[in-house]
This record gives structure tokens, C-alpha cells and sequence, in this order.
């Protein structure tokens, strides 16, 4: 069921999705944030990837040597796996000004990669009523820049079309999720992040096509799984399902996630009504979605885990933070805080991008989970 | 009843066997470079002095960082877990516990059960873990067993504001080039594990009854800076070294005890494609082979290596490839009108899928 | 989780520091008047900090790059909780407590030294609990993020300025915006109303000063340069803690003068001067007085700082004092460290090392700052291409424990024989 969502995500960057839209004369752009509006780039004709790092965790010399060894492995990843070719098809590349790791990575990439496209958003860190009328100036620009370098207009027509594409597919995801709330779940944590993987890398419709395919599929399949104790996930991006898996053999089940790559990233539809047009409609999606920890005010992220901790019966919470990641390292204590207040334990763990989860990370979880008295062998 | 727990650590190997919640006997050896072979060996080891065989040893819970690769374990627990265990033996009323390992260092807080209520370890970083002592005791050409008396004999420690294995180690050199004594040396390193480890400890809030663990423990000088940086007269057992296996072998006696209301073994394991796990309630099986006869996958044996208690588990070869032996509950009982579930007398197994 | 205890601050190591410079000064045949002036206003600064609580003035907390100017117009006491961490620290000795008390917190070793010691100093007493906490984004996610769990510490409210990216009128408008909701919140928070006469009044001496700056800057392009090789650290302060003060106009126009007397009589900051140097970032605080040292030994200067002494263009106007306040947040020179680094931003780094001619660069590395070290390659880069070698010094800016004076003597030594080989 899982087989073409893992066939996307072990060739990526150079997947055979991505070399057949550029033999057909396709554009392909890279985004490096969550805060980068797909749905442009999507209505401008392009296939919209996301810019993510090696698959799992590797000797970064080209990132450190050129990003410096300080600097978060995710971002040194990106930017080594750019310096290689693996991203030598991109026609354009993206970037937001939403942390210190992702803004020099952009700097570099503009550099030192040559892609024909370059751009940066300014992301405001609020979402007062000024916030929202600056970044939706920043859309209009970033829709502007688009249409210079391309020659071409994007309609309201094609937006709204993007949207519905965009909106489909984050409305499956969250049917997906459903699923994942029940006591024993046709799927995994680590399955799910296969789908997830997949849904930035390919194609939206052709994604939503298998993701029908595998909601049609899922209920009847006889899987369910069932752990000793649910969790959640937090932090910023985790794309190597290796390190969930890790976590699941253990006997816990991974039923909820607070991630970039996850429930950010897809949480929160474009909402359309008579008095928006499509773009501001798409602005304030970006603005108001599902909040990173570099937003202000903290809480508003929080009350967002609160609840989802709720909703998916979440026994126990894991903050994985990459190394160096300040805006999620900041937030812990005040993090741990509010989940103790709420009787849910958390097991924070600093890891480098892409880890597996091996070593002192096992020791850890299998202490968490015998704390939390679940345990499987 | 007689049980044992055994602590396959970085740099030691602890062992220690009970029975009714006393010690019988302990032993503490070196790590040898193969797991495998020196939880054996401390395992013979302290089965000599009672005079007992393994065969006579109803349950073995291994700990440590080598826990998955003792061979005669029946379950492995983290370090963690054993050693709020094994202190709540001793000391009833501690609720936080400083654990001085090998390779890392672990502030603990438990509750009067023994059971651990939160932790904290150290990154990745062998800064003021016995290793880390080790190689300071090499650069000043002394013993580990002295470095604690020595500390304490200084006048004037020398400040050490890191703990970097590596920026201490050259400075520590520096130092002993320039001739400053071993002991001012030492007493400086000493004070900056103590306001290190006194780091770890605030992190997990720190109760009055506080003790020591790990090998670590037994060096005087670090127990008498802790006691001063902390302000507190840590509770120090005989031999906090072996705490860990003793936490490990009181698990392995509960799990004896507590068999009567159940012990669910999951065997299997979760892939890309689903869950795939049987699970025998170990407390109910009374090991009488029903399922294992009428198992069409023959997935099942009722046998333990060492013939204590016999009890139904999933055969060793089956364990990594179940998904392909075993069609699972639902499929196999559509295909088959009798299988594992319903013979069960004691309604004892289970499938995930 | 978080206690702050009435324990008394420490901010009276501080004053006890810049009196014995005071003293000292008096007997010293070649202290500068500047130096003097510089003393005395950070005796004052601190002092006034000091006594706020017992007069009941109200007193503002904030991080670094903000527009102090507004504070002063309110008439509110400012707290720079950078400068004044680590001038405590600086003179108690008491970094690896300040740092210990971060950690306890819960702040993992990924946060700089800088902010885990800055909210280890709150949450242990030494720094005054203030009535309201004030931070923006520039220059960091440190900056941005470190004020919430700083009003945690302090059960104060606080206001967060979200700085933007880039420079375009829609931002700027953003900015003004963003300073007037905080004027808002101060007016509401101290009884004190916004005089902005007063304001008008302050930016109209801070673009004095911008001018006096710039003419500094200008002076040190002399052969031999005049000012000493860690003065610019001074200017820093100077602008961290006064802008728009009338004091700091009294202590530019003085130095400017003591400088253009210098250049003059064709005197330089070191005896003998054989290389001429570009600093980027901060060197650590521990090894300054080393620095002179070792600059006098070698006869290397400093002569430029892009991040920190080359302002960018532009002039600020009384009439559109909030604007202004703005506008300057753009000038200032670290904001080349923010924006996106663009041909343009490049370029000036160049165009720096050129009028200046330097003839090495030195890269304080400082471990802990992401978005500085990111762009040592970068950086090495585009000066190698003009000819200009680059060494790159690992350190911390404030924890004295992660760099020695044998090793930054060894690297020196090493580039210094470099730069007389070329």
C-alpha cells in the first residue's frame, strides 16, 4: 500500500516524477520553508518541491564547510546536497526569512548554486492585522517576480485552481489523521511520514490520486496497530521514518505529530469566500496556519499542541530538536511547562538531522516508555 | 524463588542474584570488548559463590548499554528504570538519584515505588563520566581508585570552568606541565563535574533524600564536593556500583511474583507494511502446548532454553519474518476452524493483526 | 521551574570598575579625555539603573539593536541586559555561574552564552527585575525568541518588536507601525506619556552622532590609524547605551578631536604600524586587554569593522522622529548582518576593505552565533578575490573557558607572518 509513496521518497530529489515533468518542458521549483506559499508557484505551471536534505544522517563536510559547523544539520544537509547536483534541475528556489538557519541557507544557495530563480519573502513573526497586510504585499511581489521571469500571467483563475488542488490534498491528510485517532490505527507513525514525505515531493494531484487510493484502501486492509503508548512528536523538521520506526519497535505507537514536515505543513486549508480574492486568501493561510516556534506569541503554538494532545489521546510527547535549532530550543522549557501542567510527560531529545534514532536515543525512549509503563520485546 | 540482574555497562559488568528480596551474591568484572561473552562470564561469576547453575535462576533481567546482547536475558530494561529500582531497595525514601556512569551521567527522580518519574542524561559528551576520569588518571600518571583521596588532599584547586573531555584534558596537561599538583588538579576537576552534575540534578528538581549510583560513587572526593555544591548528605549504599543490576534482578523477581496477573510478551515486530506482534500473556500460559499443536504456521513452541516455567513463545526463527509464517488471527481463522485463540484454555495469546 | 530571588543585584560591580578606571586614568600621562568621558557616562548609566528601583523610576529591560532613543524620550530608565550581563560578568568573574543558572532554566547549550547567561542572570538575582521586557528579532532568532521566557522569569509584561527583513516602504511602514503599538504599550504600562519634542530633540543629536561616527571612521582610514585596535568597541557601547544622549556627543566630538590631532601629527594607534586589519564580530571579552597587547607587539590594527563602525547612508530628520527611529535601524551597521545578503551587501564588505586598506581580516568565530559563522566562507571568499587573507579564530564571546591566550597568540603569530610574507 505504502510501495509508491516510498518509491518517490528513496529517489528523491531526482524522482522519476520530477525527470518526466522536465523532459515535457516543466519548471520545477524548490521551497525551503513552510511559509512559502505553494499554490503560486503551483499556478505559475511549475511543480513546486520541497528542498529537503540527505535521507538520513551523513558526514556533512561540504555543509560545514561552507554553512559552518554551528549551523543546524538540516539546513547544512539542504545546502550540501545543492552543492552536489542533486538539485541541479530546479529552475527556481525560494527561501523566507523565518529562522536564522533557513535565511543563510538561502544566502548561500543564491551564491553559490546556480539556479536560474531566486527569491525571499519576508515573513513577519505576528499575525496582527499589519502582519497580515505586509506579507500579503510580500505574496503580491513574489506573484510580480514570478510572472517577470516567466513571461506569463498568473490568473485568479489558475489560483483558484491551485487552491482547490492544495485544499484537496490537505483534506485527505487530515481524513488520514482521523484514522490515526482511533484506539487501534490501520496506520503507523512511520507510514505515515512515508505519505508525508511524498506529499512535497511529487505532483499534488497525482499524490492525491494514491492518497484516495490508499483512504479507499486502508480501512479494509486488516492492519491495525496498536502500542503501549501513544505519542507525539514535536519539533521542526523529521523526514527520516527510521527514527519514528525506532521509537514504534519499542511498542509505543506515534499517532500525533507537531512538525514542519507534518501537521504544519499541511494543517490548515485556504479558506475562500466572496470577499477575498484567491491571493489573500492564500496569504492569510501561510500567516495564520498552524504556528512555528519562531512565531509571536508562543502560546498560540502551544494551545495547538494542547489540543491535539487532546484529540489524538496522546500519552506522552517527544521533542526532538535539531541541534542548534534555537526557536524550538527556546521554547522547551516553557513547552515542558505547560504539557507537565497538563499531566503529559515529555522526553526531549537533541538529534542531527536525518538520525535513525540509535545509540543514547533508544536508551532514552525505552526509559520514557517504561516510565510511562509501556513496553514491548 | 531465585532471580538475577545483570548490568552489561560501558567500562564494568555487574551481576547480581536474589532470592525473596535478598542479596545472595555480586559480582563486578571488566568489559570486555564482546558483550556476549563478558555477561557470560560475569553471569558464571556470580553463580559461583552460592553454588548455583543458571538452570536454578527463574528469571534474568539484563540492563546497561550491552541489555540487548546478553543471550540468557528473558527481558531487557533501561539503565534508568533499574537503578530508581535498585536504590528504592535501600533507601525507600529517596525521590532523586545522581547516576555517575561509564560513558554518561543521569539525574533520576523516582517516586516510594522505585518507579521513575522523570530523567535527564547527558548529550553526547563524555565530560565527567568515568571514562572521562580514566583518561585524566592517565595524563597525571595515577590510578582511578586514587584520584578521589587526592582531590581531597588539595589546598588550592585549581579552577576548571569546562568539563569538554577534550578542552579539560589540555588543560588538566597544562597545568600538570607547569607544576601544579595532582591534587589541586584533581580537586579543580572534581568541583566542575559537581557544579555540572549539579546542573543535571536542578533540571529534575532535587528532594532531600538524595543518592549516588555508579561507579563514580565510590570516589570520595566527588561525593564530598556533591555533598557540598548540593548541600544535601547524599544516602550511600555498600556498593553503589552494583545498584543497576540489583534494580534489574528486583524487576526480574516482580516479574515472577506479578506473573499471576499477567505479563503480556509481545514477539514480532511493526515494518513499512503494519504491526505484526502475538503476545502471550506469560502470567496465564501454563505452558500446556495446545496452541503450538494446532498452529498451522508452526510458529509456535512451548520451551525455554534454560527449562524453567515452560510457557509458549514464538520460535527464535519466526520472530524477524512473522508476517510472512503467520497470516495473522483473522485471516487464519476464516481459512482454519481451529487455531491458537480458540484452543487456548487460558485465552493467553493474541495477534495484532 | 523558575525563582527569582530578592537577592541584590550586582550592578554595583560595574560602577566599582569604572571608578578605579577613573582613578587610574588620573595618573596615566597618555589617558585619553575621551576614555574619561566614556567612564563616567557608563559609571552614570549604571548608576541611575541602580538607584531606579529606591526612586521608583520606571525601568525597561530590552536586548540589543533597539531603538533606545524612544525609552528616553518616555523618560523610562533603559536596561541593556546584553552589555549589562557581561559587564557583571566582566568584572565579577562570575561567567560560569550566570551560564549555570541558563542551564538550569532548561536552555540547552544550542542557545548562545550570551542569552542563556543574560536569562541565568535574571532568573539568579543579578540583574534588577525591571517592569516590563522589551526585545526584537534584530539580529537573531536568539534576540526573537529570548524575551518570553525572560517575562517568565520577571511575572512581567513585555513587547515584542518584529523587526522585518528587508527595506521595502511596505516594511518600513510595518516598522513605524510596530514602534508606535510599543510607544502604546509603554504609555499604558508606566503612566508616561510619549514627549515627542523630546524624541525630535533625540534624533536630531543621533544624527549628529551618525555624522561624528562617520567622520571617525573616516579618520581611521589615516596611515598610520589612530584609534586603538579593540577602540571600536567603545563606539559600540556608546551607541548600545546613548543614542541621541547629549553625553555621547560630548564623548564623539572629543575623540574625533584627540583622533584628527593624531592624524595630524601623523601618529597612530601603534608605534609602528605594519598591518592593517579588518575585524568581523565581536573578539572574546576575556582576551581584550591580551588584544592591545599583542596589537602593540605586532603593530596590527584594527582600522575597520563592517558590521559594526561602517554606517550605511542616509540621514535621519527631526520632523519624522519615529520615521527616523526606523530609518536608523537600517543605517546601523550590524543590520548588514540581517537583511538578505544580496550583491549590494557583498559589495559594501568590499568597498570597506578597499578604502580601508586592510591587509588581513580577522573572523572572530564566535560558536555559539549561527548567522555569523555561516558566512565565514562567504565572506573569505569574496576578500581572497581582492587579494585580502582571512583567519578565522573559534571562540566565545563571553565564556572565557572555551579559548586561551597561548592559542589566539600561536594563530595570530602564524597569520601576522603570513601577511609579512605577501
Amino acid at each position: 500500500m505504502f510501495d509508491r509513496f516510498i518509491e518517490v521518497n528513496s529517489t528523491f530529489p531526482k524522482t522519476a516524477h520530477v525527470l518526466e515533468h522536465k523532459r515535457q518542458g516543466g519548471l520545477v521549483f524548490g521551497w525551503l520553508c513552510t511559509y512559502v506559499p505553494e499554490e503560486i508557484m503551483h499556478a505559475a505551471g511549475a511543480l513546486p518541491v520541497r528542498i529537503t536534505g540527505h535521507n538520513q544522517e551523513t558526514e556533512l563536510e561540504d555543509g560545514s564547510a561552507y554553512l559552518y559547523v554551528n549551523n543546524c544539520s538540516f539546513s547544512r544537509s539542504c545546502l550540501q546536497m545543492g552543492l552536489r547536483g542533486g538539485y541541479d534541475f530546479l529552475d527556481g528556489v525560494v527561501g523566507s526569512s523565518t529562522c536564522d538557519g533557513a535565511r543563510r541557507l538561502f544566502d548561500l544557495w543564491r551564491n553559490y548554486i546556480e539556479t536560474p530563480f531566486h527569491h525571499v519573502l519576508t515573513i513577519p513573526r505576528k499575525s496582527t492585522p499589519e502582519a497580515h497586510a505586509l506579507y500579503y504585499q510580500q505574496v503580491v511581489q513574489f506573484k510580480e517576480r514570478l510572472e517577470e521571469f516567466l513571461g506569463i500571467q498568473i490568473t485568479d483563475e489558475k489560483l483558484h485552481q491551485s487552491i482547490d488542488v492544495y485544499n484537496e490534498s490537505r483534506t485527505l491528510l487530515k481524513n488520514l489523521y482521523e484514522l490515526r485517532k482511533l484506539d487501534n490505527p490501520p496506520i503507523s507513525g512511520a507510514e505515515t511520514m512515508e505519505v508525508l514525505n511524498a506529499s512535497f515531493r511529487m505532483p499534488k494531484e497525482l499524490f492525491n490520486e494514491y492518497l484516495k487510493d490508499l483512504l479507499r484502501d486502508l480501512p479494509s486492509s486488516g492492519h491495525t496497530h496498536n502500542g503501549l503508548a501513544r505519542l507525539m512528536v514535536t519539533g521542526s523538521v523529521l523526514t527520516n521514518p527510521e527514527f519514528i520506526k525506532s521509537i514504534e519497535n519499542q511498542g509505543a505507537l506515534v499517532v500525533a505529530d507537531d512538525l514542519c514536515t507534518s501537521t504544519r505543513y499541511w494543517s490548515d486549508p485556504v479558506e475562500l469566500n466572496e470577499d477575498t480574492t484567491p491571493l489573500q486568501a492564500i496569504s492569510r493561510r501561510y500567516l495564520d496556519n498552524f504556528p512555528c516556534a519562531r512565531m509571536f506569541p508562543s502560546d498560540k503554538r502551544f494551545n495547538r499542541i494542547l489540543s491535539l494532545v487532546q484529540d489524538f489521546k496522546v500519552d506522552g510527547v517527544i521533542s526532538q530538536i535539531i541541534r542548534y535549532c534555537v526557536a524550538y530550543a527556546h521554547d522547551l522549557p516553557l513547552l515542558t511547562e505547560r504539557l507537565r501542567a497538563n499531566g503529559i510527560p515529555m522526553l526531549a531529545l537533541d538529534v542531527e538531522y536525518g538520525t535513525s534514532g540509535s545509540g543514547q536515543i533508544q536508551t532514552r525512549v525505552q526509559a520514557f516508555l517504561e516510565m510511562l509503563g509501556a513496553r514491548k520485546r | 524463588m531465585i532471580v538475577a540482574g545483570i548490568d552489561v555497562g560501558s567500562r564494568a559488568a555487574k551481576a547480581v542474584v536474589i532470592s525473596n528480596g535478598s542479596i545472595l551474591s555480586s559480582v563486578i568484572c571488566d568489559t570486555g570488548p564482546e558483550s556476549v561473552k563478558t555477561s557470560r562470564a560475569a553471569m558464571a561469576e556470580v553463580l559461583k559463590g552460592p553454588g548455583l547453575s543458571l538452570d536454578d535462576i527463574q528469571y534474568v533481567v539484563a540492563t546497561g548499554y550491552g541489555r540487548v546482547l546478553v543471550p540468557f536475558a528473558d527481558e531487557n530494561i533501561s539503565e534508568i528504570s533499574c537503578h530508581a529500582r535498585g536504590i528504592n531497595w535501600y533507601f525507600p525514601s529517596v525521590r532523586t538519584i545522581l547516576d555517575m556512569g561509564g560513558q554518561d551521567c543521569k539525574a533520576i527522580s523516582c517516586d516510594g515505588n522505585g518507579l521513575v518519574t522523570n530523567f535527564i542524561m547527558n548529550d553526547k559528551c563524555a565530560g565527567g563520566t568515568g571514562r572521562f576520569l580514566e583518561m585524566i588518571a592517565e595524563v597525571l600518571n595515577t590510578s582511578l581508585e586514587e584520584i578521589g583521596e587526592l582531590s581531597l588532599s588539595s589546598r588550592n584547586a585549581i579552577p576548571f570552568n569546562t568539563i569538554c573531555a577534550v578542552f579539560a584534558q589540555s588543560e588538566a596537561i597544562a597545568h600538570f606541565r607547569k607544576g601544579v599538583t595532582k591534587s589541586d588538579i584533581l580537586a579543580g576537576l572534581h568541583e566542575a563535574i559537581a557544579t555540572r552534575s549539579l546542573n543535571l540534578l536542578k533540571r529534575v528538581s532535587i528532594e532531600r533524600d538524595f543518592s549516588i549510583t555508579g561507579g563514580i560513587a565510590k570516589n570520595s572526593g566527588m561525593v564530598a564536593k556533591l555533598k557540598e555544591k548540593v548541600g544535601l548528605d547524599p544516602l550511600l549504599c555498600e556498593d553503589p556500583q552494583i545498584v543497576g543490576a540489583l534494580g534489574a534482578a528486583l524487576f526480574a523477581e516482580e516479574r515472577c511474583n506479578t506473573s499471576v496477573q499477567g505479563m503480556k510478551i509481545h514477539y514480532g515486530y511493526a515494518d513499512g507494511t503494519g504491526d505484526y506482534f502475538i503476545t502471550i500473556d506469560s502470567g496465564q500460559c501454563d505452558g500446556c502446548g495446545d496452541c503450538a499443536r494446532v498452529c498451522p504456521a508452526a510458529v509456535l513452541i512451548v520451551a525455554r532454553e534454560d527449562g524453567r516455567h515452560p510457557k509458549a513463545e514464538l520460535k527464535e526463527e519466526a520472530r524477524k519474518n512473522l508476517a510472512f509464517l503467520c497470516p495473522g488471527f483473522y485471516s487464519c481463522s476464516d481459512t482454519h476452524k481451529i487455531n491458537c485463540h480458540s484452543v487456548c484454555p487460558k485465552d493467553a495469546i493474541s495477534h495484532s493483526w | 521551574m523558575i525563582h527569582t530571588g530578592e537577592k541584590k543585584d550586582k550592578i554595583d560591580a560595574i560602577i566599582r570598575a569604572c571608578g578605579v578606571m577613573l582613578r587610574m586614568n588620573k595618573v596615566r600621562p597618555d589617558a585619553r579625555e575621551s576614555e574619561n568621558i566614556y567612564y563616567q557616562m557608563l559609571s552614570n548609566y549604571f548608576t541611575r539603573l541602580q538607584d531606579a528601583k529606591d526612586e521608583g523610576r520606571f525601568v525597561a529591560a530590552h536586548t540589543v539593536f533597539f531603538p533606545t532613543e524612544i525609552l528616553y524620550a518616555m523618560d523610562i530608565v533603559p536596561m541593556h541586559t546584553e552589555t549589562t550581563t557581561w559587564m557583571i560578568s566582566l568584572f565579577t568573574g562570575e561567567c560560569a555561574d550566570l551560564l549555570s543558572a541558563g542551564t538550569d532554566l532548561g536552555l540547552a547549550s544550542e542557545i548562545c552564552t550570551p542569552h542563556r547567561g543574560l536569562a541565568g542572570a535574571f532568573a539568579s538575582g543579578a540583574l534588577p527585575r525591571p517592569n516590563v521586557m522589551l526585545w526584537s528579532n534584530l539580529i537573531c532568532d536568539n534576540t526573537a525568541k529570548s524575551g518570553e521566557l525572560l517575562m517568565e522569569i520577571n511575572r512581567c509584561p513585555g513587547f515584542f518588536i518584529d523587526h522585518p527583513f528587508q527595506h521595502s516602504e511596505d516594511e518600513m511602514k510595518y516598522l513605524v507601525g510596530e514602534l508606535n503599538s510599543m510607544i502604546g504599550f509603554l504609555e499604558e504600562q508606566s503612566g508616561h506619556k510619549m514627549n515627542w519634542d523630546r524624541l525630535a530633540e533625540i534624533v536630531a543629536r543621533m544624527d549628529r552622532q551618525i555624522e561624528l561616527f562617520r567622520e571617525i571612521c573616516e579618520l581611521r582610514k589615516a596611515v598610520p590609524s589612530p584609534f586603538h585596535t579593540q577602540g571600536f568597541l567603545e563606539l559600540l557601547t556608546i551607541d548600545y547605551l546613548f543614542p541621541g544622549q547629549p553625553e555621547a556627543t560630548d564623548y564623539l566630538e572629543t575623540l574625533r578631536q584627540e583622533l584628527a590631532d593624531m592624524v595630524k601629527n601623523g601618529e597612530g594607534a601603534v608605534s609602528d604600524e605594519r598591518f592593517r586589519l579588518m575585524s568581523f564580530f565581536i573578539p572574546p571579552m576575556h582576551l581584550i586587554g591580551f588584544l592591545e597587547r599583542i596589537s602593540q607587539e605586532y603593530g596590527a590594527v584594527s582600522v575597520t569593522e563592517p558590521f559594526f563602525t561602517y554606517w550605511g547612508e542616509g540621514r535621519l530628520d527631526p520632523n519624522r522622529p519615529l520615521e527616523s527611529v526606523a530609518e536608523k535601524s537600517y543605517m546601523i551597521p550590524e543590520t548588514r548582518m540581517y537583511g538578505p545578503l544580496d550583491d549590494r551587501a557583498l559589495k559594501s564588505i568590499v568597498d570597506c576593505a578597499e578604502q580601508y586598506r586592510v591587509d588581513g581580516a580577522i573572523y572572530y568565530a564566535d560558536v555559539g552565533c549561527r548567522h555569523t559563522c555561516a558566512t565565514i566562507k562567504l565572506f573569505k571568499d569574496i576578500l581572497n578575490e581582492i587579494d585580502v587573507p582571512v583567519l578565522t579564530l573559534d571562540c566565545d564571546v563571553v565564556d572565557p573557558t572555551i579559548t586561551s591566550e597561548e592559542e589566539v597568540r600561536e594563530k595570530l603569530e602564524r597569520f601576522f607572518e603570513l601577511l609579512e610574507d605577501r
